[in-house]
């Protein structure tokens, strides 16, 4: 399940989405993303998060959906934040329940990469110095409309 | 003519100074809208960076429109 909030994601959202382990599973994965005081080298003091919640939910539950069919994992979780967030705060939750650690690792870090990549969310930092800049990812704004992974 | 729901989103909103509106329009294709918007808005971003979305599906900018679709320029995404 994917979902967009613009509640913090704290212990009691991710433990009531992953629910009790499935009984075949041996392994938990999950990533936590959360906003960091500095980006290509300017002091960052927050950032606030827009998205098309409509499309950014179903292009994020596609992602889910692709995931369990490429890894043999038995169930993913994703979710992101909106609105306006300080340094620390957790945006965005991905958690991963497969049989095996192997599958669990690369079925995590395949969502957190393609929901970066296409799901409808843009952020906008706000510096120290109190100037602000909507981010765009460099690789995707000189190559857009190409297919790429990249760190 | 046809009538089209267009969403601004980022950088776009606030270009356009709005979230969304109807366009009565002649384009045909998501390319020729978007070209329509720029020279009457004067939007800074070239569709080279943009992607654009139909009801809510990605698609190509050589995609036809339809009335009442709903149509969204996407700038680059930055989730995460």
């Amino acid at each position: 399940m994917f979902f967009i909030t613009s509640q913090p994601i704290d212990d009691r959202l991710k433990l009531e989405l992953l629910g009790k382990p499935p009984s075949d599973c041996g392994a938990l994965v999950s990533f936590e993303g959360m906003v960091r005081d500095h980006n290509e080298g300017k002091a960052v003091a927050s950032l606030e998060y827009e998205c098309y919640r409509e499309m950014a939910e179903k292009v994020g539950q596609d992602i889910l959906r692709q995931a369990l069919k490429l890894f043999p994992i038995k169930a993913a979780f994703c979710i992101h934040r909106e609105g306006h967030l300080q340094i620390g705060e957790p945006a965005v939750w991905v958690g991963v329940y497969a049989p095996h650690r192997e599958e669990a690792f690369r079925a995590c870090r395949f969502i957190i990469d393609e929901v970066k990549l296409h799901v409808p969310i843009w952020k906008k930092e706000h510096y120290v110095d109190l100037s602000s800049d909507w981010v765009a990812c460099h690789q995707c704004a000189h190559s857009h409309k190409e297919h790429h992974h990249h760190d | 003519m046809k009538t089209v729901h267009v969403l601004y989103f980022a950088k776009l909103r606030e270009e356009r100074g709005l979230s969304s509106e109807k366009i009565t329009t002649a384009a045909r294709t998501a390319l020729e809208l978007w070209e329509e918007l720029r020279q009457k808005h004067g939007f800074s971003v070239s569709s080279d960076f943009l992607k654009v979305a139909i009801n809510e599906q990605y698609c190509d900018f050589t995609s036809q429109l339809a009335p009442m679709d709903k149509v969204v320029f996407i700038p680059p995404v930055a989730g995460g």
